[in-house]
């Protein structure tokens, strides 16, 4: 592992209360700065665990989680909510954007939550939302938005302190295939100039844009898969089946 | 289906201890509220009404101060059932206790009961055939002036004083109780009397009698008043002296009747708001309720029946907590008169209150109900309840724009996004914030006003001197004489009665020329008089039914004082029944050699007044009579207050309980809005004071409406209770100041009410919150 990595993790490990068995079973995995990872596994194989765990969300029962060099898995959690505000980007399957706040409220709020000036705050989101195509979405609800809408403000609002990482949880799980592949278009965007992010999917066709596979099951990884030029989502796939068989 | 019920119920209880026990707490101080102001206001006129049978209190009771009125002829006048007899009396004859003089009327009685009018002693015993150097005294007028059983008191006589011991202390209803406006009351033997009065032309006369139709008691006073050809000085009605006994009891009732009404309005506001809240709580289980095969209705009679329960049990625990704490409620107007409080408990207002409540809890609790039974079952069990707005929060808005930090941002977003929830909020603190606004007010009102020697005792200076017998010319020198006196006027005082209110005494004060350096408290009209003019207090205006610019005629002593009103001053002195004319016009209408006999001195700046009595006492010889007209602190009023304060106690208890009720279902609700909170960074600290903020937004929303609100009704009540004490509207005291304690009051109550709530939401799973939809 690169001491360079944005993301370092050493034998994580989570066992929930009332479990039979550990969710995680010391995961070991390292992000480099700029790479864009996919964890891809059944249902229960723990993905999104591993990235509650990467995001401060939840505490690992033991194991360690380097981020930029600095370990966060022993911080107090007002220092880890400091922490996401300013280094972590979130996307969700479902979307989790405040109802009752526009738009532009729902991205410029992290930037002022992380300390930017109004003004910048207010400079940033119009650009990301020029960026989405959503400028004239400024100042309406998320129930009023398209749910691949939603999930180009959710992207937003996730950019718009410059992450050191992005951490999206099924992002297109919950959308039909015309905004998956915008969405996918926009990720794939970002990663090229520089965002460093992890996905986790079901969905190989959406782990075929990132430049590395994990995959997951019963709380280990069970392999690992670059994709180096072509994105082979055939590739991918069948590789994948072969595990879950 | 009532089994399934019987347990879905049982289910829901268990699983939900804590927000169902708020609503239990909140509809038992419910019950108690209704319990305990319905038991008061039916009791407030109890205690005197007690005494009235036990002493066999007259319903009239006429005073002659002229001993040579035939005032024995009036038992003789139809519809009298028994008389008390002649009883001579006293009213020259202070009692001085430890240097202080105190007007006192000695009444003469036998040592055996009388067939009215028999004192009943509260402490020590009653006077005997032995009892020429004891004296009982009037038990209020005894705790007034710090005088117990045992103790020796002496009465001023024309030459020298009396010691008498004090062997008991008696409640009378004949009279009101003593409050230092008054002259107290005191029993002694007729020999006792003659000692310190062997004059018995310079007695005045007493005389009680209980009449057949005790409505009839203004008809026999007019008709005793013809028989003694206007020689009445004093006739009070029982009606009457019930009344003023109970002064504070009414006072008490209307301000208690105002609170009950805030607390029924803000309890159904409560359960409104904690019961629909609850419904929408469970929304998911009437999703699975109805895939397993239960009916709308089914489900509306579920929460109806449940709510019902909960109602019913906390109604009787409610009922049974009212019971408890009347009786220290009852207790300021018990004590004044020497007996222990008896609230009289109807079972038919104490069922009254549980019907209320139950039928509060129905009516509030159908809507959400009926609205449960049309729940979509799929999107209950799948979605569960959704909020969709459908336009941004303005006031997040606003807040971004203002340039707040990022906490107030999200503190303000979700304020008005349930509009009902919060309209019964706030609606429920604006009655809150009314409540503590009386409460303040009325507080500053009875300091002040209730205390200030004019308003209360008609005293617009800082001492009053009763020469008593000491002759005029020597007792002006004396007064002259002092030079810490800065200013005085003199005058005369007397009691009437007008032909046409037979029944209510009027106070003619005759004031000299000074008087005008003085500050009677005038709010309207003239502040100067001369010749044939008058000033006139409210309760006159109103006894007579006339207004300022009126000319009015009032016999006095036999002879027609006549005058125009020119100006109203605000004084409660015999219920404001004061008409105050120059000493001249008294002596051109009235009586031509009469003699000022009272002196009332404003002194220089840093006087010790106490200093200037002891002078003056030397200086006459100690005949004087020298009242320092210092506030006097209104016993029964602090006692209300106490009262009042403790009504507020529980409308707060109520308010915080829903506070935290309802701050606590919209932290259930917005379970996943804190997820997302947390997800974008927010510390537990900053979640914390972001609920308690839109909580607090609430708080200063029902501020802003209470505070000018509370003043408005406030005032108006005042004004109305300023009225009825004879004085004017100008009774109520707005207290700005004193008010200002309201704005971190307000903001620790919510704070106390949101904080557990907020530290709920602090605490939320970000994986679990995160995990549905």
């Amino acid at each position: 592992m690169n001491a360079d990595s944005i993301i370092i993790t050493r034998d994580l490990v989570k066992t929930y209360a009332n479990a039979s068995a550990p969710a995680l079973r010391g995961i070991s995995l390292a992000l480099a700065p700029g790479e864009f990872v996919a964890v891809m596994g059944p249902s229960g194989c723990g993905k999104s665990t591993l990235l509650h765990l990467l995001g401060g969300l939840d505490r690992a029962t033991s194991g360690e989680i380097h981020l930029q060099g600095r370990r966060i898995d022993s911080l107090s959690e007002a220092k880890l909510a400091v922490l996401r505000r300013r280094q972590i980007g979130f996307v969700f399957q479902f979307f989790n954007l405040m109802g009752n706040l526009s738009v532009a409220d729902n991205i410029e709020l992290p930037a002022l939550l992380a300390g930017l000036s109004p003004a910048e705050a207010r400079r940033r989101r119009e650009s990301l939302l020029e960026e989405l195509g959503l400028t004239d979405k400024a100042g309406v609800v998320p129930s009023q938005l398209s749910g691949g809408q939603q999930q180009r403000v959710a992207l937003a609002r996730a950019l718009i302190n410059r992450p050191a990482i992005l951490l999206a949880d099924e992002p297109t799980g919950n959308l039909d295939s015309t905004s998956t592949q915008e969405v996918l278009a926009l990720l794939r965007r970002y990663h090229q100039a520089g965002q460093t992010m992890l996905l986790v999917t079901h969905d190989a066709r959406v782990a075929s844009v990132a430049d590395r596979v994990i995959y997951l099951k019963d709380g280990q990884i069970r392999t690992e898969a670059r994709l180096e030029t072509a994105h082979d989502s055939h590739a991918v796939l069948s590789q994948m089946f072969a595990l879950e068989a | 289906m009532r089994q399934a019920l019987t347990r879905l119920i049982r289910a829901e209880i268990s699983a939900h201890p804590f927000q169902i026990g708020l609503i239990f707490v909140i509809l038992m101080l419910a019950t108690a509220t209704l319990t305990l102001t319905s038991t008061v206001q039916q009791s407030a006129a109890n205690p005197w009404e007690q005494i009235f049978e036990e002493t066999r209190g007259p319903h009239v009771w006429l005073v002659a101060e002229n001993s040579a009125v035939d005032l024995a002829a009036v038992g003789d006048l139809p519809g009298v059932a028994q008389s008390t007899g002649v009883i001579p009396t006293s009213q020259d004859n202070p009692l001085i206790v430890d240097g202080d003089q105190h007007d006192t009327f000695l009444y003469a009685f036998p040592p055996e009961p009388l067939p009215v009018l028999r004192p009943l002693v509260v402490k020590g015993e009653w006077l005997t055939a032995e009892s020429q150097a004891e004296i009982v005294m009037d038990y209020s007028y005894a705790r007034w002036i710090d005088v117990a059983v045992g103790d020796t008191v002496e009465v001023l006589t024309r030459d020298g004083t009396i010691p008498l011991r004090v062997i008991g202390l008696a409640v009378t209803s004949h009279f009101v109780t003593y409050t230092a406006r008054t002259a107290g009351l005191a029993y002694i033997l007729p020999e006792t009397l003659a000692q310190i009065e062997p004059d018995a032309a310079r007695l005045a006369q007493g005389y009680g009698v209980r009449l057949e139709d005790p409505a009839a008691a203004a008809d026999f006073i007019a008709q005793a008043n013809t028989l003694t050809r206007s020689g009445l000085n004093t006739a009070l009605p029982w009606e009457w002296v019930r009344d003023i006994v109970n002064l504070n009891a009414q006072f008490f009732v209307l301000l208690l009747g105002m609170i009950g009404g805030f607390a029924l309005v803000a309890v159904g506001l409560i359960i409104a708001n904690a019961i629909g809240g609850r419904v929408v709580a469970d929304y998911r289980e009437i999703g699975l309720m109805k895939a397993i095969g239960f009916r709308p209705g089914e489900i509306s009679l579920y929460f109806l029946a449940q709510y019902l329960v909960i109602g019913l049990v906390a109604g009787v625990i409610g009922i049974g907590l009212g019971v408890l704490i009347t009786p220290a409620f009852l207790a300021p107007t018990a004590q004044q008169l020497g007996i222990s409080p008896e609230p009289r408990y109807d079972a038919a207002s104490l069922i009254g209150s549980l019907l209320l409540v139950e039928m509060g809890v129905a009516f509030f609790t159908l809507i959400p109900a009926w609205q449960g039974g049309r729940v979509s079952t799929v999107q209950a069990i799948t979605v569960g309840y959704l909020n969709r707005h459908r336009q941004p929060s303005r006031l997040a808005r606003w807040a971004l724009n203002a340039g707040l930090p990022p906490v107030v941002i999200v503190g303000v977003k979700d304020v008005f996004a349930r509009p009902l929830r919060a309209v019964l909020t706030i609606a429920g603190l604006v009655l809150a914030v009314i409540t503590a606004v009386i409460a303040v007010n009325q507080d500053v009102t009875i300091r002040e006003q209730a205390s200030d020697p004019m308003i209360n005792l008609g005293t617009p200076g800082e001492v009053v001197v009763n020469r008593n017998f000491v002759p005029y010319d020597e007792a002006a020198q004396i007064i002259a004489a002092q030079p810490e006196i800065a200013a005085y006027f003199e005058g005369v005082e007397a009691f009437t009665l007008h032909p046409s209110q037979p029944d209510t005494p009027i106070l003619v004060r005759a004031v000299g020329p000074s008087y005008s350096q003085f500050d009677f408290r005038v709010a309207e009209g003239e502040s100067a008089i001369e010749g044939a003019e008058a000033i006139v207090s409210q309760g006159l205006l109103t006894l007579l039914d006339t207004k300022l610019g009126d000319t009015v005629t009032i016999p006095v002593y036999g002879r027609d004082l006549e005058v125009t009103l020119v100006g109203r001053n605000t004084e409660i002195y015999n219920l404001g029944n004061v008409i105050t004319i120059p000493l001249d016009t008294y002596r051109e209408q009235i009586n031509p050699d009469v003699q000022p006999t009272l002196f009332t001195l404003r002194l220089n700046p840093d006087t010790d007044a106490e200093a200037l009595k002891d002078a003056l006492m030397t200086a006459s010889g100690g005949q004087f009579d020298v009242q320092i007209a210092a506030r006097v602190p209104n016993l029964e009023a602090a006692q209300l207050q106490l009262v009042v304060i403790g009504l507020l106690m529980v409308i707060l208890m109520i308010t915080l309980v829903n506070l935290l009720n309802t701050t606590l279902l919209g932290v259930l609700e917005r379970s996943r809005d804190f997820g997302i909170q947390k997800t974008l960074g927010m510390t537990p600290g900053q979640v914390v004071t972001a609920v308690i903020l839109g909580v607090a937004v609430l708080g200063l929303i029902a501020l802003v409406i209470g505070i000018p609100f509370g003043v408005m009704l406030f005032e108006g009540m005042m004004a109305q209770i300023g009225m009825q004490l004879g004085m004017g509207p100008e009774f109520g005291l707005v207290d700005y100041a004193g008010m200002l304690w309201l704005i971190p009051g307000a903001l620790l109550i919510v704070t106390l009410g949101a904080y557990f709530p907020a530290r709920r939401a602090a605490r939320t799973r970000v994986t679990e919150a995160l995990r549905y939809e």
